[in-house]
């Protein structure tokens, strides 16, 4: 298993953002919803080694995080893309993307092709010169995803990837992603449940801290078909769990 | 969708060689602080290299207020603290510290790399702009070679700056550090500044804006230029960055312990470096030839320039050093009548030598003085701040001091038999009566040394004026008669007024 989480907690002085979360996941595109402060962007920051878990045990492409040569290792093969992108205005396209491969300590000669690579993947490539301060949301959103896959990733950690992307990029997105849950464990949180449907084999669903429902888009679609409210079998599985599971 | 296959990673070692370098490349092209450079630049050349080509075309001159008192730290210093912690505290303005900090390469080396690059602009624009300086005054210049300590030190200045400035935006990234920090400098570079003039060797002494940075007027020129000062401050800037770029590793190796252990490390070793730079710094004194730092100075200070002296014809030769042979006509004119005036008298000097302005003493911040040291006179012409032509303008001091010291008068201004005859003697040698109050008034271009406690010339009226009056009226035989007769008594002081002719 790529991720492996037991029991684990994680709290920021007396609130607690993660409240005994067990998860496994392999190879696949695995999808986490839940409503706002459910937990996703805390459980998804553990699992890129942003913070520590307060308790629990977690364990990432068969090393731990808490120790620090493995902690090396995991990052090496981790790719994430945080929920508020941060980036350098002044950096161009493929500047931001290589330096973040740098970091990742990819080896320099493989650099520069897997830039291209990266940049061709999220459709920028003519704006491959452009300074990031020049780009639209949607174009920095993908220059994000960029930095997060240029080293081929074991391990893809997307916090609301497709916020700010067109329905075309949407689209090409979806399918970059089971290109890649193919051979890497990929999660991705995100409220858009569509995103799911279209992408992932699998889907957790969380809510204040805990995950309520664990199973295929199917088998949360099935949820909805007696109770659930909203437009789409998955949105109505979507708030029939998370009704079922405040009740 | 462009098919790719998992990377492989090569030996670590040799992935580590080339990334650092690539990363600094693009922190050297993304960096803040060349833009800041064209402003450092103004700003030199303002304060800085104007300056520096007021002063007399000597090496020392030139550098002594320039580098000795830190003029391109005071330039830079601000500008370079302020640009480093807008680069330190980028990640936290700029929202990519979850991005960076979940990267293989450890934060802290990240860090290490955006502050290197940013240090290496800084470094590289004081190279350029000092570069530039010397070598306009290596084309004006016609002896010696420039102090280089000083300027390293001062790089090291430098390099503190930028590293603090660094540090500090690192630990407290928003907007508005950078002006803080800035803003900080400026006021440490201000006090430390105006310490300095009070306190050569003291706790300010650390930044080499302080005080005279061991550049002598007479640096490179007597004596070599001392380097223990710019030592023991390159010791201790040098060991201060070291130990801030330490605390950058310990903030960011949470988490870490043999990172941590490298940063704990890191720290000491350059608190302890730091720390032996101050204790040296502690240990410095002030001495003739510059500040001297006893466990680093192993003899330089006493070590004597040799040179061949270039003297005026006549009787009483005035002789130069060669760097100042451009000024030699102008002063032996200047001297031409005393030295006749006093030709032939017991005690007269045989001639009149240049030495080296002391630099602890009051000669320091003189331009010129005299010494009665016999069988010569020791002529110390200190930084003189005009050209060669423009010695004339010094005739009436330069025989008012020759006079002062031929009769013994001192520095405390001479006893009243003293001051009638140098008066006396004064109206013989074109500087009448009425002129001389005139010699002690400040100049704004001329200043004479060691005569801060002297009474100023007879008032008239006075008993030392009528005595002065008596004298000068007494025929040039006679006074001579008297002068060879009464001379050893008269420079002992025990002569009065009432035993003058």
């Amino acid at each position: 298993m790529n991720i492996d989480v037991a029991d684990l907690t994680r709290r920021f002085g007396r609130n607690q953002a993660v409240a005994g979360v067990d998860l496994e996941a392999g190879a696949g595109v695995f999808g986490l919803l839940g409503p706002n402060g459910a937990g996703k962007t805390s459980l998804l920051r553990m699992m890129a080694t942003v913070i520590p878990p307060t308790s629990g045990r977690l364990r990432l492409l068969g090393r731990d995080p808490g120790a620090s040569d493995e902690r090396r290792e995991i990052r090496r093969r981790l790719g994430y893309l945080p929920q508020n992108l941060g980036y350098y205005p002044g950096f161009t396209v493929v500047e931001f993307i290589e330096y973040f491969a740098l970091l990742k300590d990819m080896p320099p000669a493989r650099v520069s092709r897997a830039v291209a690579t990266a940049v061709e993947r999220v459709d920028l490539g003519d704006k491959a010169r452009a300074k990031l301060r020049t780009l639209s949301g949607g174009m920095l959103r993908r220059v994000g995803i960029a930095q997060a896959i240029v080293n081929e990733p074991e391990l893809l950690l997307l916090d609301e990837p497709t916020a700010g992307l067109d329905p075309e990029q949407r689209v090409t997105f979806r399918e970059l992603l089971r290109d890649f849950g193919e051979r890497a464990t990929v999660v991705v949180s995100t409220h858009l449940v569509e995103d799911v449907g279209a992408a992932c084999s699998e889907v957790a669903l969380m809510d204040r801290g805990k995950i309520v429902f664990l199973g295929t888009p199917e088998e949360l679609r099935v949820q909805g078909e007696s109770n659930g409210v909203g437009d789409s079998p998955l949105e109505r599985g979507y708030s029939a769990v998370l009704a079922g599971a405040r009740s | 969708m462009v098919a790719t296959s998992v990377v492989s990673l090569p030996p670590r070692a040799e992935r580590h060689r080339a990334v650092p370098a690539r990363l600094l490349w693009i922190e050297l092209r993304r960096n803040v602080m060349p833009w800041l450079l064209p402003i450092i630049a103004v700003v030199f050349w303002l304060d800085s290299y104007r300056t520096t080509l007021g002063q007399m075309s000597l090496w020392s001159s030139q550098t002594a207020i320039t580098i000795g008192q830190g003029h391109p730290l005071i330039d830079f210093g601000p500008f370079v603290t302020g640009a480093a912690a807008w680069m330190g505290s980028r990640d936290g303005r700029r929202g990519t510290t979850d991005l960076v900090s979940v990267t293989a390469r450890s934060r802290w080396a990240g860090q290490l790399v955006t502050w290197l690059a940013t240090t290496a602009w800084a470094l590289a624009g004081y190279v350029v702009l000092v570069g530039a300086l010397y070598a306009v005054i290596a084309g004006r210049v016609s002896w010696g070679g420039p102090p280089w300590w000083p300027v390293i030190a001062m790089g090291a200045g430098i390099l503190l700056f930028s590293t603090v400035g660094y540090v500090a935006g690192a630990v407290f990234p928003g907007r508005f550090v950078a002006p803080v920090a800035a803003f900080g400098a400026f006021v440490l570079l201000v006090m430390s500044s105006h310490a300095g003039f009070s306190d050569r060797v003291g706790a300010w002494s650390i930044l080499p804006n302080s005080g005279q940075g061991g550049v002598g007027f007479g640096s490179g020129i007597f004596y070599p230029f001392l380097a223990d000062l710019s030592l023991a401050r390159l010791m201790a800037l040098v060991g201060l960055s070291t130990a801030a770029l330490g605390v950058l590793g310990l903030r960011s190796s949470v988490g870490g312990l043999r990172r941590a252990l490298l940063a704990a490390s890191v720290t000491l070793a350059g608190l302890a470096v730091a720390g032996t730079g101050i204790g040296l710094l502690g240990t410095a004194r002030v001495e003739a030839h510059g500040v001297v730092i006893p466990l680093l100075d192993g003899g330089a200070s006493d070590r004597a320039i040799s040179y061949t002296p270039v003297c005026s014809a006549g009787a009483l030769p005035v002789c130069l050093h060669p760097a100042y042979r451009s000024y030699l006509p102008g002063v032996a004119a200047d001297l031409d009548p005393v030295l006749s005036e006093v030709d032939g008298l017991p005690g007269a000097p045989r001639r009149v030598a240049q030495v080296a302005a002391s630099y602890g003493g009051p000669s320091q911040s003189a331009t010129v003085n005299v010494t009665a040291s016999l069988p010569a006179f020791d002529l110390s012409l200190g930084n003189l701040d005009f050209r060669p032509a423009e010695i004339a303008g010094l005739e009436d001091q330069l025989r008012f001091l020759f006079l002062h010291a031929f009769v013994g008068a001192g520095l405390r201004g001479g006893t009243p038999a003293q001051q009638s005859v140098l008066a006396a003697l004064l109206s013989r040698v074109g500087v009448p009566f009425a002129r001389q109050p005139g010699l002690l008034a400040p100049s704004s271009s001329v200043t004479i040394g060691g005569n801060g406690g002297l009474p100023g010339p007879p008032q008239k009226g006075s008993p030392i004026y009528a005595a002065a009056e008596r004298f000068a009226s007494q025929p040039i035989a006679a006074q001579r008669a008297w002068l060879t007769s009464h001379l050893t008594a008269l420079r002992s002081g025990d002569l009065t007024l009432d035993q003058l002719p």
